[in-house]
C-alpha cells in the first residue's frame, strides 16, 4: 500500500505539466515543482529517515522542498516562523533534528543552536538553484516508519511531537480520495500554517487529484480571504468554520460570488448557522466537516453535509462529526469520552511523553482523545473535552501549557486560563491570584509570555485577585473562577 | 493627502466611537493598527467594518476589507470619500 501510493504520488508530480501553484499572477506546474525537488534531493544526499525541519513561508520551493523530503523517504517537521526561540528550542531539544532547510531568515539563537548540535542548515533558495540533479527513484518505504512529526501544545509548558508514520496518515488521504468528489485539475486554498495538520489534507490530495495549490501568504489575505479565492479560482476550500463566520459577519445577506465545489471544514466545533451560510451564500454544492486528532492521523470522522441537516439537528446547533473513517475504531468510556485505535494512531509521543494517554484494552491500544461524543439521531457529536484543552482558530491549546508560564512571572502566585466564548469573537483570558504587595501591569505581562509562547496562545485580558477560589482539597476551583468571570465579579 | 490626514480628525469623535465599539477597548490612539491592540483580531475586525459600512454607508471591496486594517487607513479611507 505505502509503496503504491508513493509510486502514485511521485507519478502525479513527475509526469505533469497542469498547474501545481497558483499565486495571483505567479503559476507553476508539476513539471517546474519536479525540476526543482530533483535540485533540493541532490542536497539530500540519498539520506532516509532524517528528521528534516522546514522553516519556511509559501513560496514555491518550500512545496518543492516538503515534497523532496517526503518522497526521499525522510522525515517532514513543519515549524512555523516566528515562534519564540525559548519554545522552539524546546521543541527542537526533543526533536533532535539532523537538518534544517529553511528560505526566511532563521533567528539566530536557531542558528547557534544548529551549529553548537550539527544539525546541517540549508537555504532552499540556493539548493533550488543548483546545478546538480537527483532523482526519486525509491519507493518502498516501510509503512512503520515515520514520514512527518507534528507538535501540538502539551500541559507541562513543552510541545508533544507526534509521529505520524506512512499507514497512519496515508490511510486518511485514501479516505478523502473516496469520499470526495474531486475533479481534474482543481485548485484548493492553502489556507493555514503547514504545521497545522489541514496541510496533510490539501499536500497531497491536490497533486493526487491533478490539481493546483493557491497559498494565502499574507495576514491580511487571511483575515478576509474573498479577493484570493475569487482571483485564484479556487475550487477547493479548506479552513477551520471561524474562516467562513468571518465572512459571514460582514456579509450576512450576500451571495458571496466563487467557484467553490468542495468545502473540506474542520478543526472546530461547525454550527449550523455557519452551514447554512456555506450552502446558501458561498453555493457550495458539496460540504464536509471532518474531524480527527494530530495523534490519530489528522481526521477520524465525517459527515457529508445537506441542508435536510438544518432541521435535523437544529436542536444541537452544529453539525455531527459524524461517523468514523474505514480504518478506525472507536469506544466511549464510562465518561463518555472518545478513545480512538487502528491503522492511523500514532506510535508514542516523541520521548514517550504523556504515555498515559495511550492505554491498552483487551490487547489493542487506543488514544483517549479527552473529547466527549455523544450519538443523536444516528451521528456522533463532539460535546466538550474531559480536561482544560481548548480549541482557538483550530489550534488546539493546553490551558496549563499557558498558565506554567504565566507563573514564571514576578509577583503572579497561581495562573486560571480561560476561554469567554459570550461573543462572536472568542477571547483567551488569564486570571491571576497576585503577591499582596505586587503591581502587575497587563503590558508587561503580555510582553514577557511573548517570548515564550506564539501569539495566539497570549491571553488578550487579564485580571487580578487576591485569593483564587479553592476547593476543600485546596484545589483551584476552575468552575468557580469561570463563574466569577462571567458574573463579571473580576476586575 | 497621504498619510497627513490630521491627528484631529482621525479622531474624530464619531469615528473613535465606532472603533471603541467594535474593539471593545477604552481607548485607542492615531497610530493603532490591528497589531497593537490585543483586542482587535479577525473577527472584531469584521465587526469594525461592518460597523463603519453601516454608520458612512459605504460597502468596502474585499481588497479594501484586508486593507484597512489601521486607524490611518481606515482615517485616509474616510477623508478621500468626503467622508470625514
Amino acid at each position: 500500500m505505502t509503496q503504491t501510493f508513493y509510486q502514485r504520488l511521485h507519478a502525479c508530480i513527475s509526469a505533469s505539466h497542469s498547474p501545481a501553484y497558483r499565486y495571483f499572477e505567479q503559476e507553476y506546474s508539476y513539471a517546474q515543482m519536479y525540476a526543482v525537488m530533483k535540485k533540493i534531493n541532490a542536497h539530500l544526499n540519498g539520506c532516509t529517515q532524517k528528521k528534516i525541519v522546514i522553516y519556511g513561508d509559501k513560496e514555491f520551493e518550500v512545496y518543492a522542498a516538503i515534497y523532496s523530503v517526503i518522497l526521499s523517504n525522510n522525515i517532514w517537521v513543519p515549524i512555523t516562523p516566528g515562534y519564540p526561540w525559548p519554545r522552539l528550542q524546546g521543541m527542537m531539544e526533543l526533536l533532535e533534528p539532523d537538518m534544517v532547510l529553511y528560505n526566511t531568515p532563521l533567528p539566530e539563537e536557531f542558528r547557534a543552536y544548529a551549529e553548537s548540535h550539527s544539525v546541517a542548515l540549508k537555504n532552499i533558495n540556493e539548493m533550488a538553484a543548483g546545478e546538480a540533479e537527483a532523482p526519486f527513484t525509491k519507493f518502498d518505504f516501510r509503512k512503520n516508519d515515520s514520514a512527518y512529526i507534528m507538535f501540538t501544545s502539551g500541559s507541562t509548558g513543552v510541545p508533544k511531537g507526534v509521529p505520524m508514520t506512512h499507514e497512519n496518515y496515508i490511510n486518511f488521504i485514501d479516505n478523502a480520495l473516496k469520499i470526495i468528489p474531486f475533479r481534474k485539475g482543481e485548485v484548493f486554498s492553502d489556507y493555514h500554517d503547514f504545521a497545522f495538520d489541514i496541510s496533510i489534507f490539501y499536500l497531497f490530495c491536490a497533486p493526487l487529484t491533478g490539481s493546483a495549490l493557491s497559498p494565502i501568504k499574507k495576514d491580511e489575505e487571511r483575515i478576509f480571504p474573498v479577493a484570493h479565492f475569487q482571483k485564484n479560482k479556487v475550487t477547493v476550500w479548506s479552513s477551520v468554520p471561524s474562516v467562513i463566520a468571518r465572512i459571514q459577519k460582514l456579509r450576512p445577506a450576500e451571495v458571496i460570488q466563487n467557484d467553490f465545489h468542495i468545502s473540506f471544514i474542520c478543526g472546530e466545533p461547525f454550527r449550523l448557522d455557519v452551514l447554512r451560510y456555506c450552502l446558501e451564500n458561498l453555493r457550495c454544492e458539496k460540504v464536509y466537516n471532518f474531524y480527527g486528532l494530530t495523534e490519530t492521523g489528522v481526521e477520524n470522522f465525517y459527515h457529508e453535509c445537506s441542508p435536510a441537516d438544518l432541521a435535523r439537528f437544529d436542536e444541537k446547533g452544529f453539525v455531527p462529526i459524524g461517523q468514523p473513517l474505514l480504518g478506525n475504531e472507536i469506544r466511549l468510556n464510562a465518561d463518555g469520552e472518545l478513545l480512538i485505535s487502528g491503522c492511523q494512531l500514532t506510535p508514542m509521543y516523541l520521548a514517550g511523553r504523556e504515555a498515559h494517554r495511550f492505554e491498552v484494552i483487551d490487547g489493542t491500544r487506543w488514544y483517549h482523545t479527552g473529547d466527549i461524543v455523544e450519538k443523536y439521531k444516528g451521528e456522533y457529536f463532539c460535546k466538550g473535552r474531559v480536561d482544560s484543552q481548548v480549541k482557538l482558530s483550530g489550534y488546539r491549546i493546553e490551558l496549563m501549557d499557558i498558565e506554567v508560564q504565566v507563573r514564571h512571572f514576578p509577583g503572579v502566585k497561581e495562573a486560571v486560563c480561560l476561554v469567554d466564548d459570550s461573543q462572536s469573537a472568542k477571547l483567551l483570558v488569564c486570571v491571576c491570584e497576585k503577591a499582596a504587595d505586587a503591581v502587575i501591569e497587563s503590558k508587561a505581562i503580555k510582553a514577557a509570555l511573548a517570548k515564550h509562547l506564539p501569539e495566539y496562545m497570549v491571553p488578550k485580558k487579564f485580571f487580578f485577585v487576591q485569593d483564587m477560589p479553592r476547593n476543600t482539597n485546596g484545589k483551584l476551583d476552575r468552575k468557580r473562577i469561570r463563574e466569577m468571570y462571567f458574573q463579571g465579579a473580576l476586575t | 493627502m497621504n498619510d497627513a490626514v490630521d491627528a484631529k480628525r482621525m479622531m474624530d469623535p464619531r469615528l473613535k466611537r465606532i472603533l471603541l465599539g467594535a474593539l471593545l477597548v477604552d481607548d485607542i490612539a492615531a497610530d493603532d493598527t490591528i497589531e497593537t491592540v490585543d483586542l482587535w483580531d479577525s473577527m472584531r475586525h469584521m465587526e469594525l467594518m461592518a460597523a463603519l459600512e453601516q454608520e458612512y454607508k459605504v460597502v468596502f471591496e474585499p481588497e479594501e476589507i484586508i486593507r484597512l486594517t489601521s486607524v490611518r487607513a481606515i482615517a485616509k479611507f474616510l477623508e478621500e470619500r468626503g467622508l470625514l
